[in-house]
């Protein structure tokens, strides 16, 4: 166990940039291009339809967190208050995490972020969690179905110690059949090994 | 099942002892050489053209599938050799021994009011002798059955056993979350499916009788495994307990084993599904997954991390010892047991890919038989000659079937769309 934390510090280390800088790059790639070839009516035109995609897409609650402008304030206030944990609004609560390849051990810097999953459900008496465990698309169909229930499990086993009662977490494992990211990457595989909380 | 093709001996298998030496198929070591055959068109006016066409286009699928032959193309064959008749004394062996051809497939098809009646004639080109020849009848939207069972009877004569072109697969079918069990013959044709659930489906087993199908399915939400009576279409066991059950695969005809993962401890289970009687066979910590058992009952195969890596064991259901079989690689799963008892199929993680490997019962002699992508989930066929199994290599998922040894690799399709999770149905 304390090896695997160790090696996955580093691992994430690694792979963190990269996957920042490609949609950067992408960006800059497409930006470019437009700015050759078209002309300027309909790169205006272009360029209004992007900000509302822009727009359409930042009010997708469960991707963007709290990056809405009513709960940016909100937190702010709460974070300079110093109020306790369990105060954290519903929406900045972890919706996945990630594991190594046939590992269900949790890494050891996603820990604060399930205790303030476990405080808030402590606090929050009628809400429930489920845990989704999902695989890469890598190795056996049957082996991948026990690993992401394993995976699951060291989530809500986690959240059992923290004293959230056992009956309000449900698991359920998806093995390797519904990956998020597509693609045959080690990014894309990253993305794909992760517990995913579904919070009611 | 209902058989209407009569399959009538015409003449003696006089040659069968000398054939049966033909091909020998060693998976560990010695080659084999493939024999090319020629199949000239069949004789007889009384069957449309488009029939004739597509039982030889059959015929020849079929031969090339069996791995143990080349199908020799027709342009190398001449007008004069395609002209001769059926009969020993018609035909000039010389001339296809010339061209480097084994053995000659001949045929005389005739359609009545009847349906079709196919005249069919084997002879080895090297001394002219008739291997066998047989008489099939059957109805008109038959001609699949009789070609398949004309194949099958060319590779008894040359192996000693049937050919596998009248068994049929079982497969998963489907994109995304949407997915269905289906089962086909090999070559694609009479394609029925099983269920229509629409939904997330793995691991579906046919009970040896074919009469149950088990299977793990979302349908209801949560992975559950259910056993359904495939002909009265009604459920006849379900398993809703908490966590992930599936892995499944019939010991009898009534009892089903499988694995349980939930909590801190997995567990394989056996169940009769009529009796509901439960049997407890191993419990561990960690992962349990994928049991399989050899067909005396007597050892179970299966994977579990109790090293820390997913590997395989086996566990001696008399003393209860259990021994690590596979021994090289951090991920080796999804074992399967060959009917004759003598070999595991198994997945192997090498470098970046997952092949599909073989090694004898102690875990000896490990083999790769797949090379790139990842292949999963291998199953024999009921000789235990052919392993059929899934692969992705990029694209969609497909299914594939080789031979034991690796050899003569076929891409098998059936719905055109993502297929995976094969097993052979007799």
């Amino acid at each position: 166990m304390p090896n695997t934390c160790v090696k996955s510090w580093a691992v994430r280390a690694l792979w963190l940039p990269p996957c920042l800088l490609l949609p950067l790059c992408l960006l800059m790639a497409s930006c470019a291009s437009k700015q050759v070839y078209m002309p300027v009516a309909e790169r205006a035109a272009l360029e209004r339809q992007e900000a509302q995609d822009r727009n359409a897409g930042s009010i997708e609650p469960g991707r963007w967190g709290g990056e809405g402008r009513g709960a940016v304030t909100e937190e702010d206030i709460s974070g300079a208050e110093g109020h306790s944990e369990g105060s954290t609004t519903m929406n900045r609560l972890v919706r996945d995490i990630y594991f190594d390849f046939d590992s269900y051990a949790l890494k050891g810097d996603d820990l604060p972020a399930l205790r303030d999953l476990g405080n808030w459900l402590k606090e929050n008496k009628r809400s429930s969690v489920t845990i989704e465990g999902h695989c890469d698309e890598r190795g056996s169909i049957e082996y991948n179905m026990a690993l992401g229930q394993k995976r699951a499990e060291a989530v809500r086993e986690y959240l059992r110690t923290l004293g959230v009662d056992r009956g309000r977490i449900k698991t359920i494992s998806y093995g390797k059949e519904t990956p998020i990211a597509p693609g045959r990457t080690e990014e894309a595989w990253a993305k794909n090994r992760r517990a995913h909380m579904i919070i009611e | 099942m209902k058989f209407s093709v009569l399959a009538l001996t015409v003449c003696l298998f006089f040659a069968a002892s000398q054939a049966e030496a033909r091909v020998y198929l060693d998976v560990f070591g010695q080659s084999y050489k493939k024999i090319t055959i020629a199949t000239p068109p069949f004789k007889g006016d009384t069957a449309p053209a488009t029939t004739q066409s597509a039982m030889k286009q059959l015929l020849d699928k079929g031969l090339d599938l069996s791995g143990f032959l080349i199908v020799a193309p027709s342009s190398v064959i001449d007008a004069e050799l395609r002209s001769e008749g059926l009969e020993r004394k018609d035909i000039r062996f010389e001339g296809w021994r010339s061209l480097g051809i084994d053995l000659i497939c001949k045929g005389n098809l005739q359609q009545n009011a009847d349906g079709l009646s196919l005249d069919a004639f084997l002879y080895d080109s090297s001394d002219g002798m008739l291997l066998f020849a047989k008489k099939y009848k059957g109805g008109q939207d038959e001609w699949r059955k009789i070609i398949n069972r004309l194949a099958d009877d060319i590779v008894l004569a040359i192996t000693g056993e049937k050919g596998i072109m009248n068994s049929k697969i079982l497969f998963i079918s489907g994109g995304g979350r949407s997915r269905d069990a289906f089962i086909a013959s090999l070559d694609g044709s009479e394609m029925h499916r099983l269920t229509s659930y629409n939904r997330l489906m793995v691991s579906p087993a046919l009970s040896p009788d074919g009469r149950y199908l088990a299977f793990t399915s979302y349908r209801e939400g949560s992975p559950h495994l259910y056993v359904v009576d495939v002909q009265r279409g009604r459920e006849v066991w379900v398993n809703r307990e908490e966590g992930m059950k599936n892995g499944v695969t019939w010991v009898d005809s009534k009892r089903i084993a499988y694995a349980h993962v939930s909590g801190k401890y997995s567990t394989i289970y056996c169940d009769n599904v009529e009796t509901k009687e439960r049997r407890l066979i191993l419990r561990k910590d960690g992962i349990l997954t994928s049991p399989s058992f050899t067909k005396d009952g007597k050892k179970v195969i299966f994977v579990s991390d109790m090293y820390g890596s997913a590997q395989i064991f086996a566990k001696d259901l008399g003393n209860g010892e259990i021994r690590r079989l596979s021994r090289s690689g951090a991920y080796n799963t999804s074992p399967v047991v060959s009917p004759k008892g003598d070999l595991i199929a198994f997945v192997s993680r090498m470098g970046g890919s997952f092949e599909i490997c073989v090694m004898k019962m102690d875990g000896s002699e490990q083999r790769a038989l797949t090379n790139g992508g990842i292949n999963d989930s291998p199953r024999f066929s009921s000789c235990g000659r052919y392993i059929v199994y899934s692969s992705k290599n990029g694209g969609k998922g497909s299914i594939r079937l080789m031979l034991l040894n690796g050899d003569n690799k076929r891409l098998l399709n059936f719905t055109g769309s993502e297929e995976g999770q094969p097993s052979f149905f007799q």
